[in-house]
């Protein structure tokens, strides 16, 4: 019988989906939308340096709370690793497909 | 010359941060009861040497890189190559961060499962360990492109 994943592979790997993916969305929401990004540096003095702090928050606040759920039997290391990986190449073309756009129309 | 030099570190340690993940995909790959141990060192050091990368590299950036008119961040924007900050400088900055949550998650992978007993573990890791060596690469690439940008901004041509 295949060995069940530990709790906290299954949390934090499908935290750092949420992560990337939430990473990819703030850079279009934060240059579509002046305000944010002006709050965003008014918090730490730099927008890229808040980006990085909520987004590796939300990657430790999700994966502490998915591996307090009872996940391993729906999430088998198949689902995982193509979780991760699509969630790579999903914030990889949002992150270069906006910024090319953004260099475009400017 | 403290500003050319102190650019350096984050270099360097981003590409250690590489080396680590790389040699402990082949740990993985050839996991024993004799290298355990080096499998959770490696995926660690791995982690802290990107963790320092994104600390120094941050430093430079926020201090040095986009200081007002004399950054790189303007001789680039100045210069032939505007699209090397415009594009390829805005995309490292925001894809770096799955280079560091994916060590984070190695790490976390190495060492909460028995990666000595089950194969589909260690494919797990094995595809986690892939993704820090390719985005790293792309940081290595992307970083000389801009370092690139800034030349040509300060040649003229």
């Amino acid at each position: 019988m295949e060995e069940l994943l530990d709790r906290k592979t299954v949390g934090f790997s499908l935290s750092y989906a949420i992560a990337s993916i939430f990473s990819a969305l703030l850079v279009v929401v934060k240059e579509e939308f002046a305000p944010i990004k002006d709050a965003m540096k008014a918090l730490t003095g730099h927008h890229w340096a808040t980006h990085g702090i909520l987004t590796i928050i939300v990657f430790l606040i999700f994966g502490y709370l998915l591996a307090k759920k009872d996940l391993q039997d729906k999430y088998d290391t198949k689902k995982l690793s193509g979780i991760v990986v699509w969630s790579t190449i999903i914030a990889t073309v949002i992150i270069s497909g906006y910024m090319l756009y953004h260099n475009l129309a400017a | 010359m403290f500003k050319i030099f102190s650019a350096m570190p984050h270099v360097i340690f981003g590409v250690w941060g590489v080396i680590m993940a790389v040699w402990a995909m082949v740990e993985i790959i050839n996991i024993s009861e004799k290298n355990q141990k080096r499998v959770r060192t490696v995926g660690l050091l791995s982690s802290i040497f990107i963790w320092a990368s994104y600390i120094l590299g941050g430093w430079w950036y926020w201090v040095y890189f986009g200081a007002a008119e004399v950054g790189d961040k303007y001789i680039i924007k100045g210069g032939p190559w505007p699209w090397a900050h415009g594009f390829v400088m805005e995309v490292k900055e925001h894809l770096f961060f799955m280079v560091l949550l994916a060590s984070m998650l190695l790490v976390v992978i190495i060492n909460n499962n028995n990666l000595l007993a089950n194969k589909k573990i260690r494919v797990l890791a094995i595809t986690v360990a892939i993704i820090v060596i390719a985005l790293g690469f792309g940081m290595e690439a992307m970083g000389s492109v801009i370092t690139k940008g800034v030349k040509a901004g300060l040649i003229g041509h």
